[in-house]
């Protein structure tokens, strides 16, 4: 009965046991497979006795094809048994290594390896652990991308400053050796720049001037006539002549600088037209002299001829008389041509209107009108005068200069009219005097219009239709109406007929007078 | 396999440590899934002997005939040839506990060959393993069973062990295992003779 006794005693000590070598056994178990960290162990001869899950996975290789096989299988072959032969000397290893996928993929793998003796100081093989280094070394890549890229980025912005520096070194290159003068402003409205030629025409030193601003810059005697001409808003392009001292005239241009439209300052260029202006002058000079000489013995010939005509100095055979009269209407068209250049000569010295007195424009017109209905006449034209108000102001003109435009429009409408009317219309409108002359003539071409009042310009077909005509008559009316204040323009279509309009502006004086007009 | 037959094996005297057979159903596990060892769980239930797979305690002692049960029971259900009952015995040496244990002798094949009788009598409370002859030089073994005869069919499984052991011990690219002698053939023991390149 004892000895039952202790066989039971013994029997459930020998349970205790099983059962703990069994949770032992499943601890051992778990603990190497749920062992995040890729393990294998090896033997001395290079052969995978072990591999934790984690290792299979990173290798791809299943437990049962990777316990057997020979660790070379997994990565480079010189390199591991280095390891291996390194491990077994120093005990344990850390390199950085390849392991080959079942696929053939090559992963970058940190790898530790530790020797495993036993008791007897035996050496049994060898740990072999290793860490994904793919993540780390896409980083690492992709921090070198970057480091390159911005390297390059570098680069580029090294080439681009260089580039740019060549750039303003060209561009300073140019200002220096540009032939005008050159003043550069910022949006401070202080000068920046100002090229040698500026220093040459205007006598001042660059290093005197640049960094003051416009206010100060107009204080500099040198200076002031020049900036006073611009003023001090520069909003857009802006040209103008400046006589800055005795036979020294520059062409003054101003442009604003804007970039990704904001005004990061403003340019002045002085362009020297001294020279051009001498010669305009002594052109003028030399047309007006000419003409003043010319309208003496023009004037002879033509009195003499009108002796002739008129029998004074007896009577002329018919054939003497058509030769006469050819002569004396040639001699006409003469005196009209130069008094016309004597206008124009008038005009470009600038000296154009010296009698303006407050006068009846419609009178002027009904004065000229007779004539007017004696060429249409000739024609066989009919012409009108339409008159929309009862009662006109005065304006302010000068009554010789404004009969020349009035003739010049209405007789080109007269000459440009085979057939058909003129309408001649006097009205007030928008606190202005329009005068308008309608004809149903020959028209003006379209492509010609640009240069209608251009000094000798004549249209192609009103060459054809009228062989007479100077060239002159519109470029002295568009000058006489601007020097009055006015406007002048057309309405024209080629076949069908022209109207030709200028507004006169009404004195302030006359301004109750509109009121009660309206 | 029938009840008849469970019952006779189930008379062979001995014991077995719960890991032989725990290790055989792992690799059906492996290849055939759980609903392959429920196939082999749901046999032994109709045989009398009812087992189940997470219940096997690894480090216990079952009745030898369980072990014989569930070799013959895994070749009649998966329709097995002696050659499959090889490599699963190759297979195993991998996953089983023993031959971990076996690793730390693996320093050379005469202290390899010490231990084999310990590993065997870790497995079963019957028979004898010795390696009886072993030529490093000319690459080959002899390894010799005593007292044992479970069934023929756990010969081809011990082939296989015995074959991938000495594969992993010698680094051999290739083990060859024959058996010489067997039990089931009128011999005294069971020789199994190992060659390798």
């Amino acid at each position: 009965m004892e000895v039952e006794n202790i066989l039971e005693e013994d029997n459930k000590k020998i349970d205790i046991l099983i059962e703990d070598l069994t949770l032992l056994e499943s601890y051992v178990r778990d603990l190497f497979t749920f062992l995040p960290f890729p393990i294998c162990f090896v033997s001395p001869l290079g052969i995978i006795l072990e591999a934790n899950p984690a290792f299979q996975e990173i290798s791809h290789f299943s437990f049962s094809e990777l316990v057997g096989e020979s660790v070379e299988k997994l990565f480079p072959k010189e390199e591991i048994q280095k390891i291996i032969k390194e491990t077994f000397q120093e005990k344990s290893v850390n390199k950085e290594l390849k392991i080959f996928t079942k696929e053939k993929k090559e992963i970058p793998v940190q790898v530790f390896t530790k020797i495993r003796k036993d008791e007897n100081n035996n050496i049994l093989g060898l740990f072999i652990g290793v860490f994904d280094l793919t993540e780390i070394k896409k980083f690492q890549e992709d921090q070198r991308k970057t480091q390159l890229a911005l390297l390059n980025i570098l680069e580029d912005v090294d080439k681009e400053k260089i580039r740019a520096e060549e750039e303003k070194d060209k561009t300073l290159a140019i200002i220096n050796n540009f032939p005008d003068g050159i003043l550069i402003f910022n949006e401070e409205n202080i000068l920046t720049l100002l090229n040698p030629k500026t220093e040459n025409f205007l006598k001042i030193k660059a290093n005197e001037v640049i960094g003051k601003s416009f206010q100060e810059l107009k204080e500099i005697p040198s200076l002031s006539p020049l900036l006073n001409l611009i003023g001090d808003k520069i909003t857009g392009i802006f040209r103008k002549e400046l006589e800055y001292s005795e036979n020294i005239v520059f062409q003054v241009s101003s442009i604003p600088i804007i970039i990704k439209d904001i005004k990061r300052g403003y340019i002045i260029t002085l362009h020297d037209v001294s020279r051009e202006k001498l010669i305009e002058r002594m052109k003028t000079e030399f047309v007006s002299i000419s003409a003043h000489q010319l309208r003496t013995p023009l004037s002879a010939i033509k009195w003499s001829l009108k002796m002739l005509l008129d029998g004074d100095l007896g009577d002329l055979t018919k054939e003497q008389k058509e030769f006469v009269e050819k002569a004396y209407l040639s001699n006409e068209r003469m005196i009209r041509l130069v008094n016309d250049l004597l206008n124009v000569t008038r005009i470009e010295e600038g000296r154009f209107l010296t009698n303006l007195k407050a006068e009846n424009f419609v009178e002027i017109v009904k004065e000229m009108y007779p004539n007017f209905q004696e060429l249409a006449r000739k024609k066989n034209l009919a012409i009108e005068f339409i008159l929309k108000q009862d009662k006109f102001p005065l304006v302010l003109v000068d009554r010789e200069k404004i009969k020349i435009v009035i003739q010049n429009l209405v007789e080109n409408a007269i000459h440009y009219t085979p057939k058909g009317k003129i309408t001649i219309t006097v009205e007030i409108k928008d606190n202005n005097l329009l005068f308008s002359v309608k004809d149903t003539g020959i028209g003006i071409p379209e492509k010609q219009k640009d240069r209608i009042f251009s000094r000798f310009f004549r249209a192609e077909n009103a060459i054809l239709s009228e062989t007479e005509g100077t060239g002159l008559g519109l470029f002295i009316s568009k000058n006489i109406i601007e020097a009055h204040g006015g406007k002048i323009w057309f309405e024209s279509k080629e076949g069908e007929g022209t109207t030709f309009y200028f507004t006169l502006p009404l004195e302030k004086e006359f301004e109750e007078f509109i009121k009660s007009l309206v | 396999m029938d009840k008849e037959l469970a019952q006779k094996l189930m008379e062979i005297k001995g014991e077995c440590r719960g890991i032989t057979i725990k290790t055989d159903w792992d690799y059906i596990f492996r290849i055939k899934g759980r609903e392959g060892v429920k196939k082999i769980e749901e046999k032994m239930a109709e045989l009398g002997y009812p087992l189940k797979y997470e219940e096997i305690k690894t480090m216990d002692f079952y009745p030898i005939g369980y072990d014989a049960i569930s070799i013959l029971l895994i070749k009649e259900i998966f329709n097995f040839t002696e050659k499959d009952l090889e490599n699963m015995g190759r297979e195993e040496t991998k996953s089983s506990l023993f031959f971990r244990l076996l690793i730390r002798y693996l320093i050379s094949l005469k202290t390899f060959a010490k231990e084999v009788p310990k590993t065997w009598k870790k497995h079963y409370t019957i028979g004898d393993l010795e390696i009886s002859e072993i030529d490093e030089k000319n690459k080959y073994a002899v390894l010799k069973l005593k007292d044992f005869s479970l069934h023929p069919e756990f010969c081809q499984i011990l082939k296989g062990y015995f074959a991938e052991t000495l594969k992993i011990l010698t680094g051999a690219s290739e083990v060859i295992c024959k058996e010489t002698k067997c039990t089931f053939k009128g011999d005294s023991e069971h020789e199994f003779y190992l060659t390798w390149k």
